[in-house]
């Protein structure tokens, strides 16, 4: 008798904690809110410049930002199709990175959310140069290690990269358009192909000169991020984005 | 002091006449390039290694800038049609700076125009062996998927975007071969 009902406390138990782990594990928040684990956050610099320090997240609902929705079916594993990078490596996305990133995404303006990309994916580090915080290829990014780190801005890093996808992304007027106003040509090479050469000078950093749509990525890098830079090297450019993408085009709470 | 104005009144007329007639000697047509147009088949007829900048001035006048290339070239370019209030560069012509002679060029399609279009556009090649090879790397972080067409023997290239295939240059060199044969074809390296 006492071990017929020692057995029945014991599976009274199990089926207790059972529950309790279902009701753990179920997601309790409203609807446009998501569950966060409980993870440890390394430090990073928020898309508004501010360094945020490390800690241990508590676990608690978070209001979904309306970009998540777009974005977060398009943080993807494996490698990206055709990726032009030989060797590079895949890694897991942590909840933490993933977390990090749609926080990114999230203050950028719409026009660069709106831009059709086809899939994030979550590389180890590039082999084109270690500290290479992203790249890009024909409508995919991929994030390496070093987008993470406690010196980047991630918001700034994916307004880039998403700033390339845009250019390539142009119509041919737009295109014509901001290769006349920031001064690139196409010329015959020695070798007798065609090039596209830079303007000579008034670059917001020298990778600018590279080709037009690192150029392009730059100029709308600073003119989100660091506006007054931007309006002194390039005034021209700074005005034709202003032109196109008008006064909204700037960076601000979370979409 | 009337004398002086008046000698001063006839030197600068005489320097402006002779600076004009100068003008004339070098460039004798200007056209505006609001008016100008530059055809492809003109360029395309240029006999590059051959002509020399006396057929460039005599299709569309004086050039609207001259660049020196530093590799004894000059590059002479044209520009018309507007974007809005903006003038679009249309060409540009490398031209040996002691003979004259033209060593290249580079024509820029409207995306209105016929020729914007590889179909289109590779028909005015009949017998063209043109060899595909995508742009690559553009920067260190970015891998450009444009296209760059080639017949060397030719020595025409076009530059294709890779997202909406229209063209973005042609250009054209001395070409290798000056004879034709008579149908075009386009392998990819990668599939060959």
């Amino acid at each position: 008798m006492a071990v017929k009902s020692c057995k029945c406390v014991l599976v009274s138990l199990f089926a207790l904690g059972f529950c309790l782990q279902l009701l753990a594990l179920a997601e309790p928040c409203q609807k446009g809110q998501h569950w966060v684990r409980a993870h440890y956050r390394k430090g990073y610099i928020r898309a508004d410049g501010v360094n945020v320090s490390a800690t241990s997240v508590v676990a608690h609902c978070q209001d979904n930002p309306p970009s998540n929705q777009n974005w977060q079916v398009k943080l993807a594993t494996g490698l990206p199709h055709a990726w032009q990078q030989g060797g590079e490596r895949t890694v897991e996305w942590t909840l933490e990175q993933k977390e990090r990133v749609l926080d990114a995404l999230s203050p950028l303006p719409q026009v660069l959310l709106n831009t059709a990309i086809e899939g994030i994916y979550r590389l180890k580090t590039s082999k084109i140069d270690v500290d290479n915080p992203a790249a890009g290829f024909n409508g995919q990014i991929a994030i390496y290690d070093p987008a993470f780190s406690t010196r980047q801005n991630l918001s700034r890093v994916m307004a880039h990269e998403i700033a390339h996808e845009m250019y390539r992304q142009f119509s041919f007027a737009d295109r014509t358009e901001y290769l006349n106003v920031a001064g690139w040509r196409v010329k015959e090479a020695p070798s007798g192909l065609p090039v596209i050469v830079p303007r000579l000078d008034g670059y917001v950093d020298e990778e600018c000169a590279d080709s037009p749509t690192e150029d392009f990525a730059k100029n709308i890098e600073y003119y989100l991020f660091d506006p007054s830079k931007l309006k002194n090297v390039s005034p021209d450019i700074s005005q034709w984005i202003h032109k196109k993408y008008g006064d909204k085009f700037k960076m601000g709470v979370a979409h | 002091m009337q004398q002086r104005c008046l000698v001063k009144f006839f030197v600068l007329f005489g320097l402006t006449i002779f600076l004009e007639t100068q003008a004339v000697v070098v460039f004798p047509k200007t056209i505006n390039y609001k008016t100008r147009k530059i055809k492809f088949e003109q360029v395309q007829a240029l006999d590059y290694g051959k002509d020399t900048n006396q057929k460039l001035i005599e299709y569309w006048g004086k050039p609207d800038q001259v660049v020196r290339s530093g590799n004894g070239e000059l590059e002479w370019i044209y520009r018309e049609r507007l974007i809005e209030t903006i003038s679009v560069e249309s060409a540009a012509f490398n031209i040996a700076e002691k003979s004259g002679l033209l060593n290249g060029a580079v024509w820029i399609p409207q995306d209105t125009d016929p020729l914007s279009k590889i179909v289109n556009l590779a028909a005015q090649f009949k017998g063209a062996h043109f060899i595909i090879k995508s742009e690559g790397q553009v920067s260190r972080d970015y891998d450009s998927d444009n296209l760059i067409y080639r017949d060397e023997d030719r020595g025409v290239s076009f530059l294709v975007s890779g997202q909406s295939k229209l063209i973005s240059a042609i250009v054209w060199s001395i070409p290798k071969k000056r004879e034709s044969t008579t149908k075009p074809s386009y392998n990819h390296p990668d599939t060959e």
